[in-house]
């Protein structure tokens, strides 16, 4: 309105540097401002602001024009959780306890329940900015999230269409997310679509793209990242080697097989058992150390140089042990991964062999390694380092032998550190045998007790809330320096307590 | 050393009632089984209800007691001596020989969690001395209270004493009034554009003199003036609008004795006079059932301050009810909003009466399922511009719609009806798209402050949800 601007403009100037505008309008409001007191231009001015300010809110119409409305969201089939869980939600949400809420997730999806439609935009904005929890989220979205995301490009990684545009004009971060997701979903485009671009692909963009054939890796990639060991960028070179290294029938692995069988061998034992650790004739393993690291051997993804302790020859028959499936050698041989671990622990050679070959059940997953391995370090037989191994034994098995690792007063640290790689919601036993862990802790191992507590009451079992309670206080009473952390520890287990029963049908 | 603090949940004598579903009215009667919600909602703040809960660890308590009335104990502090803490139950009142200003304490909070999750470490169930003196003291007090009370309705009040205090108040506003007229005209003489270099001081200072003038209510809008300078774009015309207010009341004062009642009632009020509740509370009451359609808290510098808003299904009206709470004072529960509250208010007087007090109440709580509101966002905004031609200084005015949606237009967000008019939403970031999440695309009932300018949401509603609102701030 001009008159509101003219009021405006002269009150910003001041009225003794601008005079003041002459309030002359037509109508009803033309006349009160005739009315008013203009003894002095300041006056006029605020008299005058007052009555049209006042005029134009009164009178003020509403925004008019039809925008285009978002359809409807259909309805949900799953039932949205209680307010009471939607508040614990919004706690997490707001910062505390966060680290709880991947198990609040779970528990939801678990139960066939939703999120509450207010906290849709903050579950959200969490996946947007933290990717690890996105596949967790992903249940509890319902229709109406599903919807929701739909009408914000911020939350377009709910989407399930996924946009082949964004590999031209998206960020590198968007490229490796829709790489990822091709990966998944359609493996043939993902490579077709990294093949189109790989030679003009920047060279830090190249490796982290690479990468993402872990998933959904097959034959299929095997003449690709065949090339790609000859790629000018070492990080390429050696992403493509562990990659290849995954599949069995690749030309990688059948190069190092080949090499192998020219170094390795094995005699089984005439018997097994207590018979033939009387009768000395058990299984013998060996070992001819390579000659040399040609350039054919570093092609396939051997680095020359050992780490400190290690020798070269030693360091190369590990690595290249580690290439091949472990399930290769019991093949190979006719006897058991158990067999041929006590052989190797046996040998003169026994961190080479031990060493490639727990590297090799990491990376091609062999459960049943995995489980021969850390069985063997608690036996005592080898003295490999369990603690990565013990997340591929199954969960049932890998329990009891948490448990037995914690039995065992000896071996406090090592019982301690394979606990911690325990991050599943554990079951009584293994709660148990870890409360009776902290209770006996020696005061070597306070310290690292303390620091872990925190992290390990994210995982026990709510069920026996009571014992848990009683040990964390019975350790306070102990000493000074408890009392801090138990008394934390103590009101996460009651969050996590309260929050799971809640959702309980 | 700081007197102890202690204090007893009676903010004034209308609100004794108790606001759980299906509890009758009755003064002092808290529940009588307590949950760790209801506790930790006591919190005078986040920081203590986090180290109450801290507390509630037998290890930190040398004694712990309880009985039908009390519970009590002694904690272990950084000092020698342990700080005794004491909850006479029923009020729930508060005592602890800590020195915290905090209140309720984060001892009490601590006792009380433990008293609810009826912990084992609480062994003793005789009072001990320190505790059965103070409950004696208690009910000694409350009776002295009481009788104090009764005399002073009874005594024939000062006539000449009190006439002078008034006028001595109207002398002093009158002086201040006159002195904010000069400095509004000094504004817009020098010009705004000046305004924005002012360091903070100006208002301040100029909000203190209205203080010492006793015209509080005046002082405090000059000091929401600062920030208005601050407020980013278009600064400049929000200023002159509010400046323009202010010297509308200064001028309606000058002539108040001109104006018809309610008006010398809203313009009285604005400056800072307060209306006596037992003179309102005297007067007869409209009877209806009201609808509690949203609350809002908000912390002020010394006082925190609830606004909780009602629509009477029969009479059409709306009204508003205030809560206080000083200095870190926990506020009394109040009704919650989606609840329907069957009673008689009385309304302060006033050109547009918005503001109540429950005078009696006829029934307990129940769910009122839906939300009565304006038919379309024209019928909101007559009916705004029909209070605002009443009371030109309205802030907030309720505004329910009964059938909106929201949607986005330039990364700003409306409340459409079935028309195409809208009405802008308040930028408060999240506020938008938790809209659009509860409604689903449906058109849904919303309840808010309108300013003038935008709509602050403070509930929504779904029809045929039993948990009506389906949202709330």
């Amino acid at each position: 309105m001009a008159l509101w601007q003219e009021l405006v403009t002269t009150a910003i100037l001041g009225s003794e540097r601008q005079a003041a505008p002459l309030p002359i309008t037509e109508g009803a409001l033309g006349e009160l401002l005739a009315r008013l007191d203009a003894s002095a231009p300041e006056r006029a001015v605020l008299g005058a602001a007052a009555a049209v300010a006042l005029y134009q809110t009164a009178g003020q119409r509403p925004r008019t024009g039809r925008a285009p409305a978002p359809e409807p969201c259909p309805l949900d089939e799953a039932p949205r959780c209680s307010a009471a869980t939607g508040r614990h939600l919004g706690m997490m949400v707001n910062g505390e306890r966060r680290d709880v809420l991947p198990e609040w997730l779970g528990a939801l999806a678990a139960a066939g329940m939703r999120a509450r439609e207010e906290h849709l935009p903050d579950l959200l904005d969490l996946g947007r900015t933290q990717a690890d929890l996105r596949e967790m989220i992903l249940p509890v979205l319902g229709q109406r999230g599903h919807w929701l995301a739909a009408q914000n490009p911020d939350w377009g990684w709910v989407g399930g269409a996924l946009d082949e545009g964004v590999w031209e004009t998206g960020d590198r971060a968007a490229r490796r997310w829709l790489l990822q997701a091709l990966r998944r979903d359609d493996v043939d485009r993902g490579r077709e679509l990294l093949a189109s671009t790989w030679a003009e692909e920047a060279s830090e963009d190249r490796a982290p793209l690479l990468r993402a054939f872990q998933s959904g890796l097959s034959m299929a990639d095997e003449e690709f990242l065949e090339a790609a060991l000859d790629d000018s960028r070492k990080e390429v070179r050696e992403v493509a080697a562990e990659l290849l290294a995954r599949l069995p029938g690749s030309r990688l692995c059948r190069r190092m097989a080949e090499r192998l069988d020219r170094l390795l061998s094995y005699t089984e034992g005439a018997r097994k058992g207590v018979l033939a650790a009387a009768l000395g004739r058990r299984g013998g393993l060996e070992v001819t150390l390579p000659e040399e690291c040609d350039k054919a051997l570093q092609r396939d993804g051997i680095t020359r140089r050992p780490p400190t302790g290690w020798g070269e020859k030693a360091w190369w028959l590990a690595q290249m042990i580690s290439a091949l499936p472990p399930s290769t050698w019991p093949d190979a041989w006719q006897a058991t991964p158990e067999d041929l671990i006590a052989a190797a622990g046996r040998n003169e050679w026994k961190a080479a062999l031990l060493t490639g070959w727990t590297r090799a059940t990491l990376l091609h997953a062999d459960t049943r390694w995995a489980q021969a391995l850390v069985v063997a370090r608690l036996d005592r037989t080898t003295d490999a380092d369990p603690t990565g191994l013990i997340l591929l034994v199954p969960l049932e098995q890998r329990e009891a032998l948490v448990c037995q690792a914690l039995e065992n007063g000896g071996e406090q640290e090592l019982g301690l550190a394979l606990l911690q790689e325990c991050r599943h919601p554990w079951g009584a036993a293994l709660t148990r045998a870890a409360l009776a862990g902290l209770q006996r802790h020696s005061s070597k191992m306070e310290w690292a007790w303390r620091e872990a507590i925190r992290r390990l009451v994210l995982y026990m079992s709510p069920a026996l809330i009571g014992e848990a309670e009683d040990v964390l206080a019975a350790v306070a009473a102990k000493s000074e320096g408890w009392g801090r952390a138990t008394d934390d520890c103590t009101m996460l287990l009651r969050f996590r307590h309260d929050m799971l029963e809640e959702m309980a049908p | 050393m700081a007197k102890s603090p202690e204090g007893a949940f009676r903010a004034d004598g209308a609100s004794q009632h108790q606001w759980r579903e299906g509890t009758a009215t009755g003064p002092g009667t808290m529940p009588t089984t307590w949950t760790a919600q209801q506790v930790l909602a006591l919190a005078p703040d986040e920081k203590s209800a986090k180290a109450g809960q801290g507390l509630a660890a037998p290890r930190h308590w040398v004694s712990l007691g309880c009985d039908d009335a009390a519970a009590w104990g002694e904690c272990q502090g950084s000092g020698s001596r342990p700080y005794q803490t004491q909850i006479e139950l029923g009020e729930p009142a508060f005592k602890c020989t800590c020195p915290s200003r905090k209140f309720p304490c984060k001892h009490a909070l601590g006792l009380l969690l433990l008293v609810a999750g009826k912990s084992s470490a609480i062994t003793q169930h005789e009072p001990p001395e320190w505790v059965a003196q103070w409950l004696s003291e208690r009910v000694k007090r409350a009776e002295k209270k009481e009788q104090r009370r009764e005399e002073q309705a009874e005594r024939v009040p000062d006539e000449a004493a009190r006439a002078r205090r008034a006028a001595d108040r109207e002398a002093k506003v009158a002086a201040g009034l006159a002195e904010l007229d000069r400095w509004l005209c000094d504004l817009v003489r020098t010009g705004l554009g000046a305004a924005q270099s002012k360091p903070y001081s100006f208002w301040e200072g100029m909000a203190a003199r209205m203080v010492d003038a006793q015209a509080p209510g005046v002082g405090r809008q000059i000091q929401d003036l600062a920030g208005v300078v601050a407020s980013g774009e278009g600064w400049q015309e929000r200023l002159l609008a509010r400046l323009a207010r202010l010297y509308l009341l200064a001028q309606s004062y000058e002539r108040l004795s001109r104006l018809p009642d309610e008006v010398q009632a809203d313009v009285r009020s604005l400056i800072g006079w307060t209306q006596s509740q037992e003179e309102v509370l005297a007067q007869a009451g409209v009877r209806d059932e009201w609808v509690v359609l949203g609350s809002r808290m908000e912390d002020e510098p010394r006082v925190r301050v609830r606004r909780t808003w009602l629509w009477g299904r029969e009479s059409g009206r709306a009204a508003l009810l205030l809560d206080f709470a000083a200095g870190g004072q926990p506020l009394e529960p109040g009704p919650p909003p989606g609840m329907l509250l069957e009673a008689e208010l009385v309304f302060f007087a006033g050109a547009y009466p918005l503001r109540a007090l429950i005078k009696s109440r006829h029934a307990d709580l129940r769910p009122a399922g839906t939300m009565p509101g304006y038919p379309s966002v024209a019928a909101a905004l007559e009916a705004y511009g029909g209070a605002l031609a009443r009371v030109p200084w309205l802030e907030r005015f309720p505004l329910a719609l009964a059938a909106a949606r929201p949607m986005q237009r330039d990364g700003k967000w409306f409340l459409a009806d079935d028309q195409g008019d809208a009405l802008a939403v308040a930028p408060s970031g999240a506020d938008g798209w938790r809209l659009l999440a509860v409604s689903g695309g449906q058109a849904v009932a919303v309840f808010g402050e309108w300013d003038g300018t935008a709509l602050a949401p403070l509930s929504v509603w779904q029809q045929g949800r039993e948990d009506n609102p389906a949202w709330q701030v």
